[in-house]
This record gives structure tokens, sequence and C-alpha cells, in this order.
């Protein structure tokens, strides 16, 4: 495993993307979905990554999260450069270092709340720290739902579930992939109060694909990209100013 | 709509895979049991009929006429050769090796069907040649010498042939000058083969041979040999099909243990392609009409499975019958069976199909378009269901109980009856009781670590699936073990019978070249006792009496007999023992025992000890009746009867003559040997029930893998290390095999014991013991699971290859 120059303990940039590119297909079919993407991350933002379908979006994150490897280019996540990982050794800093909040299908339906929230600590053979379990449940306001399956939950409180489970391993950063999708309204500003919550007072950082701007406008930096390029980056967005990056990319 | 139901089946072959699997192997099992006992039948007709293979034309002469018709077959026109057909079935031993050989005469040249691989055909009365076969049966070649049991007759072997033995029947040949000598005359023949000369059609010959012999006597005719040979073999196949049957018995239950495994597949299947039918329906097709496109996809399953069932159970006998040498007599392929096979083949698939198919397509179109979580059943059973079986099981224990109470001829079959009412009502009743015993088998895991917890998870959460999987293996094992267990009981029942009934394991005598009674050499005598297995050994004198009217080997009491023979019998001085059957013929109660010495009033007492023409008494009277001779008889005690045949190869390799030895132990070793070889036969027979049920556990766990596809992503997202993916299937698959075996092997356990009590109340024996062959019954789970273990490889290999990304991205 390899880690930057010892100096540095506590990088600053947590995640890195360099030059990445990412093919599928050969020959005339070839599909570009990352072009030589580069962009760094630091130490408790919170970014949104936006872009029309196509633009590449979903694949820069499961590149940054290590769920894929890129075609060529380098990805640095929290001091391990990924693609001299092994495939053992890769789920070994998934499980450690990333934590992960989908759209949908975030729990395994046969665990109860509190054990898909422990799952990753579990896979490691760790006891959860009980202080911390307990902030983050009183938090999200999960109390009385630790015993419960999926299928008792509402939507609302599954995707409260699967945050807790991204956060109780204190991940070098989380990813979330439309996180509010599938929510109601209220249920989507809570969510991502509580993300915006966390990377200021946790320092924690979260890196979130969306489609919506007002969404992204929880966000402390917005990426835009098309067609596989990073095409605008947007500090301290609003919902109008994105919306009007979004246009100027369709023009 | 053919197309549509094809295309879809070349797109996804592997949704089919396992389909196929099952109904070919069921398939391959009923073709090749068919085409192989045709074939071995005809083998066994033609092998029997060995002396007409090559002849043109057969006279056959009637019973009970003596007619030679020799001079009139000589004389008619167009006859190129003739022969008498003498045959005789004799045991032939050579060594320790004992065969039964079928003599035929050796007939003119232009009349043999097999020619010489070494020596010479024989001439003289104490010559024969023998097939390929018989020789390497018997282990014998050229200038190997032969005896022929119950004529103390010695012959040489001159010559070997290219002809091979049949499952039965191995010839040898002798001259005409054995069978001369023996009394067979040209009169007395039976058969006669005639070659017609070159430019005689064989059909002209017969009429005009017909016309000739008919003038001899009404009662002789003749025939083209074709037909004479074809109503041979015909004949005896007529015998072999009890065996045919038995063996479609078996591959009947193959075939329902695939039908079990089909219908979960098209269960599981259709419960995947739940949006291609909503969309389907949604686009405008009739609930019917998307039901005959499944249908007529079963259908084509079936006719592919059986159609490759057919090819392979050919295959597979023409691959037996040629090892066995049957092939030489050429491959007979029973088509009107064959034509049963398929039909079967692909009706079972159909029926099996019919259900899921009704059940799966039962879907609202737009609930097909939405996405699913992967199903989760929590169905609870029926009320109805488990009325029925309840009633079922009352009805089943209570015939059960008459078969073990009450004393009847029929209690056998009353007992399989029961046996069936229970089995229906286990199996149909299994998704009331599999679930919870998977549960139960889960909070085994629950402690030992986070991947086999959620193994555990994932087994009962599709309770209907999982109990499909582990019925099928619930009867394949089931049918196993009972038949296992009955074995393992009646051998060991049987074996106490014998033990009680003769007391004598073993009993060595040593005959002089006269015929008279000899002495057993002491290094004999002593290497016998050394036999591992035998704990007991006693040399008694004896010599030749008559007791009243009969001759007989008259024994003296030695103090070693209770150890040798475990009874505890003793004599006095003014005793004879003679056996019960002689004792009830005497009628007396004294007899006077005469021998060469001098003779003497006796008083009967009747003992199993001595056989019918044995008798017992005392040593001084022994020594007042004849001249014993010291160790004309020695008895041996076996310690564990079912050694009965490790310790028989044993003492016949001492004594070198099979004809020295005796005593119960010969029967029980024999009777062991057939039981093992059954029981062998059979039990490979059921293992391929199991394997359609195992192909059953992987196909289940295959489709649900493929359904938790999101779900191993995730988890491998979260960071499940690939390996443990496939370990935590593997988990998932053990268990569900294991509730499934557990059940079988309890279940058969039980009905082995039914079958055996309820044999012994049909007056069969006096004691029944119950005994379970615990390495075969072990070995046979131990080999089940990790079949269970291989099956989950496949899935899990699929399961943990996928990049989480493939798998996460949206439906």
């Amino acid at each position: 495993m390899s880690t930057l120059s010892t100096t540095e303990t506590l990088p600053d940039q947590i995640a890195s993307a360099t030059d990445l590119t990412k093919t599928y297909g050969t020959g005339e079919a070839v599909v570009r979905a990352l072009d030589g993407v580069s962009v760094d991350f630091d130490r408790g933002s919170f970014t949104a990554i936006m872009g029309p379908s196509g633009s590449g979006k979903s694949t820069l994150m499961h590149c940054l999260a290590g769920l894929d490897r890129p075609t060529s280019g380098q990805v640095v996540l929290g001091g391990h450069v990924l693609s001299e990982l092994n495939d053992r050794a890769l789920t070994n800093v998934r499980r450690d270092n990333v934590g992960f909040v989908f759209q949908a299908f975030n729990l395994l339906p046969t665990l109860t709340a509190l054990q898909n929230i422990v799952l990753p600590l579990d896979l490691a053979g760790r006891r959860p720290d009980q202080a911390a379990l307990d902030q983050i449940v009183t938090s999200l306001g999960l109390g009385n739902r630790l015993s419960h399956l999926p299928s008792q939950l509402s939507g609302g409180q599954q995707q409260r579930v699967a945050i807790a489970r991204a956060l109780i391993t204190r991940p070098a950063v989380v990813f979330a992939d439309e996180p509010t999708g599938a929510l109601d309204s209220t249920s989507s500003h809570q969510l991502l109060d509580y993300l915006r919550h966390t990377s200021q007072v946790f320092d924690q950082t979260i890196v979130m694909v969306t489609h919506d701007p007002n969404a992204a406008a929880y966000a402390d930096r917005t990426l835009l990209l098309s067609d596989g390029r990073i095409v605008d980056d947007l500090i301290a967005p609003t919902a109008d100013t994105v919306l009007s990056a979004m246009k100027r990319l369709g023009a | 709509m053919l197309r549509q139901a094809w295309s879809e089946v070349r797109h996804h072959p592997g949704r089919f895979v396992s389909t196929i699997l099952a109904i070919a192997i069921s398939v391959a099992f009923l073709t090749g049991s068919a085409v192989l006992v045709a074939t071995e039948g005809q083998a066994q007709g033609k092998a029997m009929n060995v002396s007409l293979a090559t002849a043109d034309v057969v006279v056959t002469i009637g019973e009970d006429v003596e007619a030679n018709v020799r001079p009139a077959i000589a004389a008619t026109p167009g006859v190129g050769a003739l022969a008498p057909v003498f045959t005789e079935s004799d045991v032939v031993t050579a060594g320790v090796v004992s065969q039964v050989i079928q003599l035929v005469n050796l007939p003119p040249e232009s009349l043999r069907w097999a020619t010489l691989t070494a020596g010479r055909w024989p001439s003289a009365a104490d010559e024969i040649a023998l097939s390929g076969g018989a020789a390497s049966a018997l282990g014998l070649g050229v200038d190997g010498e032969l005896a022929l049991s119950g004529r103390d007759e010695k012959v040489r072997v001159v010559g070997v042939t290219n002809e091979p033995s049949g499952l039965f029947v191995k010839t040898g040949y002798a001259a005409d000058a054995r069978f001369a000598a023996a009394g067979y005359t040209d009169s007395a023949t039976r058969t006669w083969v005639i070659k017609a000369a070159p430019g005689t059609p064989p059909a002209t010959l017969a009429a005009g041979l017909d016309a000739a012999v008919k003038r001899v006597s009404p009662k002789v005719r003749a025939e083209p040999a074709e037909s004479v040979r074809a109503e041979a073999v015909a004949h005896l196949a007529r015998d072999f099909d009890v065996f045919a049957n038995v063996l479609w018995a078996f591959a009947v239950v193959s075939l329902v243990v695939g039908m079990i495994t089909i219908s979960n597949t098209f269960s599981i299947t259709l419960a995947q392609r739940r949006r291609q039918i909503g969309l389907l329906r949604a686009v405008g097709a009739t609930g019917s009409q998307v039901r005959r496109r499944f249908l007529l996809e079963a259908l084509l399953l079936g006719v592919a499975g059986s159609v490759l069932g057919l090819v392979v159970g050919i295959g597979i006998a023409a691959a037996e019958t040629a090892w066995s040498t049957a092939l030489f007599w050429g491959l007979s392929l029973p088509l009107e069976q064959l034509g049963i096979a398929l039909s079967l083949g692909v009706l079972a698939t159909a029926v099996a199909a019919f259900v899921p198919i009704l059940r799966g397509t039962k879907v609202a179109p737009l609930e097909a378009l939405q996405p699913v979580l992967s199903g989760e059943e929590r169905r609870k059973g029926s009320v109805v269901r488990a009325v029925v079986c309840g009633l079922l099981l009352v009805a089943g224990l209570g015939v059960a109980t008459v078969a073990v109470t009450v004393t009847n001829p029929y209690s056998l079959l009353i007992a399989i009856a029961a046996g069936a009412l229970i089995s229906v009502a286990v199996l149909f009743g299994g998704p009331l009781f599999v679930p919870s015993l998977l549960k139960a088998s889960g909070h085994l895991f629950r402690w030992t670590g986070t991947v086999p917890r959620l193994a555990a998870g994932n087994a009962e959460r599709n309770p209907r699936r999982a109990t499909a999987t582990a019925t099928a293996l619930m009867l394949a094992v089931g049918l196993m073990v009972t038949l296992q267990v009955a074995t393992a009981s009646v051998r060991l029942t049987v074996l106490d019978e014998i033990a009680a009934h003769y007391p004598v394991d073993l009993q060595v005598v040593w005959p002089a070249a006269n015929g008279d009674l000899g002495s057993i050499p002491t290094a004999v005598a002593a290497q016998l006792a050394r036999v591992p297995g035998v704990d007991g050994s006693v040399l008694l004198a004896g010599g030749t009496a008559t007791v009243g009217e009969q001759q007989v080997t008259l024994l003296g009491y030695a103090a070693g007999v209770p150890a040798a023979t475990g009874a505890n019998t003793a004599v006095a001085d003014g005793q004879v023992l003679v056996s019960p059957f002689v004792a009830e013929n005497l009628k007396k109660k004294t007899v006077t025992v005469k021998g060469t010495a001098g003779k003497r009033e006796l008083t009967v007492a009747a003992s199993q000890l001595v056989t019918s023409d044995q008798a017992m008494v005392s040593s001084a009277t022994l020594a007042q009746i004849t001249t014993p001779i010291p160790g004309a008889v020695q008895w041996l005690s076996v310690a564990d009867r079912s050694q009965a045949v490790a310790v028989m190869v044993a003492v016949n390799g001492i004594v070198e003559s099979a004809d020295r030895v005796t005593g119960s132990v010969v029967e029980a070793a024999f009777y062991e040997q057939t039981m093992d070889i059954l029981l062998a036969i059979t039990t490979g027979l059921l293992a391929v029930a199991v394997l359609i049920a195992l192909i059953g556990v992987s196909n289940t766990l295959g489709l649900s893998v493929v359904e938790r596809t999101r779900e191993s992503a995730l988890l491998r997202a979260l960071g499940l290390q690939a390996r443990s993916l496939r370990v935590m299937l593997l988990i998932e698959a053990v268990q569900v095999a294991l509730v499934g075996i557990v059940v079988g092997v309890v279940a058969g356990a039980g009905f082995g014991w039914l079958a055996v009590t309820a044999l012994g109340r049909s007056g069969g024996f006096d004691s029944v013991r119950f005994a379970v062959d615990l390495p075969t019954t072990a070995g046979m789970v131990g080999i089940a699971v990790l079949a269970a273990a291989l099956a989950s490889v496949l899935p899990g290999r699929r399961a943990a290859k996928a990049a989480p990304t493939e798998a996460l991205a949206d439906i």
C-alpha cells in the first residue's frame, strides 16, 4: 500500500483525481465516460457533482470511491493510491475509509436498522464506539427504530439509517449518489441539512452526485460535468447560479 | 410465438441449463436402462443359442419324439454342412473360482461362430476349449485344468476363442466325443443346424428340408435360422422385463425429483421476468397469450432435454454393453420404450412448469413495471395445507402401526402404503416445517460471525423456494436411506437367523482321494484357526457308521465344541446326537449305531449341531463303535458374521478347494455378497435422483444470486471481500441442503425400520434386528453436503466477479 510522503500525516486534500479517463467498448463504439478529469477535495468540504445524463458524474464518483477502476489516471483517497491496490486491499480501503449513501436499496433487508448501521464495523471485526454510535443515532432521530427491519421503515428513515452507517466508521469521504432522489421535499431538506451540518461541525468530507439544483445549493462547491469533462466549478453555489450554469451547458 | 419462445431460449441459455439438465438426466436414465436391458437380453438370447448363430436352417424335433433325421437331412439337395446341437450347463471350478459354463458341441468349420485365439479345438472327451469370456472369468489359459463339480471329473483346456462372455452365460466347446461318451446320440438330438451349400438360398433349403424331415416324423420341422434366432431372443427378452421394470421404477423416482426441481426453476425465472411479463401485458397481450408463450418455452425445453437425454442414455448403454461385452451381439434399440421415455420427459417438463406458469403470469401490467425489492415472500402456510397434511400423517401413522403390530402375510404391502401416506404428508407439508428448521439451523450460525449470520438470514427469507429445494433432496435422500437401512436390517436379521439355525459357522473336511474320511493336515488346521475373524476352533475325530439304516459320519464330541459353536450341548456316553430332521424320521427313542469296531444302542437326542448326514457321540462311545480318524472335521467359529466374505476368501485360500468347506458362514457369505451388489446397484440408481436434487440446489442458489445482485454489490461496496461473499453463498447452499438431507435421513431410517418390522410381521423372520449401515449412510450424507457446497461455487464466482458498480447501476 502506498501513501503520500510521511511528513503529511493529515493531508488537507483528503482525495484527489488526476487525469482520470474511463472508456467502454472498442473501435467505433468507444464511449468516453470520463475524459481526463482532474479534481481535488479538501477535508471537511461538501461538494456537489452535477451534470446531465451521460455526463460521467456517477462514473467519477465510482472511480473516486474505489468501486470501479479507471482506464487511466490516478486516484488518491485518504492517503491510499487506489490504482496500486489489489481487489482485497481495495475492498478494505472501502470498508474503512469510505461511506456510501445511494438513492435506494441502501440496506440489507434481512438485518435490523442497528445491524445495518454497524455492518461495516462487523465486516472489519470491530466493535462500535458506543458513545459515537449513540451520538449519530440520536442526531438522526433513529433511537426508537433500531430493532426494525428496513421493510418496517419509511423511505426517509431508511436513508437516515444509511447515513448513520456511512458515518459510523468516520470515513475519509462520504459518497452520496442522489440521496434525496426518492424522498419528498421535507425529508430531502432534513437530510441535506444534516449532511451540511456534519461536514461543517465534524469536518466530514462529503461528495454528493445530484441532478437537483436545490440540493446542490446545500453544498459549498458544485462541479459541473459534461461529456466526461469538468466544465464548471462553482464556489458557494445557489440554486440560481447552478441553474444558469446548467443553461449555459445546453447552449 | 414459437419464434419468440425460441429466441428467448437462445438468448438466455443459462437460465434454462438446469431445467434441461434435470430432464436430460431422467430421460437418460429411462433410455439407458431400456437400451441396456434390451441389449443385454438380446446378447443373453444369442449367447444361449450360440450354436444357431451361423446356421442357415434349423431343424427342431418335437418333444417326446425320438427320430434320427440325419440321413434325411444329408440326403436333401442343397445341404452344405450339418451338425447336431448338444448343450449342457455345468459348474466348473478352477482353483477357488467357480463359474457356470454352458458347454456346446463343436460343429464343423462352416457352422462355427467363433475363432481360436490360442491353442486348438478339442477332440478327445476330456478336452474343452473356452470362450474368451469364460477363460478370463476363470483365470485360465491353454493347458489349464478344470474340475467339473458334481462329477469329480477333470478336463483340460486346449484352446481359447474370441467369444466374449454374456452377463450370465459363458461358453465352452467340447468335442462330439465328449457328448457321445455322455450318451448324446443322433436319435436323442433335439436340434440340428444346417449350412446351405453355396448357391442355395436358405428359404428354399428350409422348405426342402421341411418336406424331407416331415416324412420321418410329423413332429419335426425345419425353419430358416433367422426366425428361430429371433424367436429365442424375444423369448428371453420377456424374462428381462422384470429387471427392466425395476430400473424404470428408479428412473421414475428421478423423474419426480426432476419435476420438483423444474417447478422450482420456473417459479424463480418467472419471478425474475416479471418486468418482461408486465411489459407484454401493458403492450396488449392477454393473460392466456402470455401463459401459452411460457408453456411453449417449457415444451421446447422439455423436447431439448429429452432429446439430449435420449442420446446420452443410448451412449451410456452402449458403453456399458461394450464393457460387459454384450455389444458383441449387437446393440438393441427398443423403439417403443424410447418413444415412451421421450414423451415422459416432455410431459414431465410441461406438468412441472404448469402451476408456476399459472401463478407467475398473474401479474398486473403496472405492477411489473415498478422496481421491486428482491422477493421476500413471508407467506404463511395455508390452513388447508396444514389440515390435509395432518390428516395424511395421522392416517399414515395409523396404517404403520397396523403393519408393525398385526401378524399378516401382507404386512410389507401395508407398510409400503403407510410409507407412501407419510411421505406425501411430509413432502407436501414442507412449507409448514422447513422454514422453522431453517430458522433453527440459522440460530447455530448467529454466534459465529457476520458472514454466517448474513447467510442464515438469506436462507430463510424465501421460505417457499428453500422448501422446494430441500424437498427434492428429502425425497431422494429419504429413498436412499430407506433402502440402505432396510437392506442393512434385513442382512443382519437374516444372518442372525442363519446363525441361530446353524450353529456351526464353518466346517472343514479333508476327504481322501477315494472320498473316504481323511485327517486334516495339522499345519492346515493351525492356519485355519489363525485366520483373522476366526475366534474359535475345534478338531473332531470321526469315522463312518450307520445310524439305524442310514450311513453317517460319526463325530466324537470334544471339549472345545461349545466355544467353537456357541451351543452349550454336551453328549452323554449313552446318547447320540442327530439332526432334528433325522430325529423326526426315526420316531424311536433309541437307535442302533453300528460301525467297524462294534455297535451300540443309544438314546436319540436332536441337535442343530449336526447335519442330516452326521451324528455325534461322546469320544468314548466313538472309540467303541469305529476306529476314529483324528482331526477329520474342523469346526471354526467366526466372531462377526458380517466379516463372512473376508473369512471365506481366506479359508478358501488355505484349503484350496471350495468343496472342503461348508457351514452357515458359507451361506452367509454368499448372501452378503448378493446383498452388497444389490445395495450398490440400488444406491447408484438412487444417486441419480440425489444428483438431480443437488442440481436443484445449485440452480436455486444461482437464480437467487441473480436476484440479489444489488445486495451483493452493496455488500461489496461496503467492504465485504469477494471470498467472503463466496463463503456466504456456500453456507446458504449447505444450510438448505442439510435441512433436506437430515429430514431425508431421519425419515428414511424410519421407513427402513417400518419396512423391516413389517417383513418380520409377515412371517418372514422370528425376530427383527434394526441396523443402520453407519459408514455408508454417513459417507452418503457427507458427499451430499460436499456436493451442495460445490453447487455454490459457480453462483458464488459469478456474484463475486461482478464489479460493484455494474450491479449498482439503475435498472
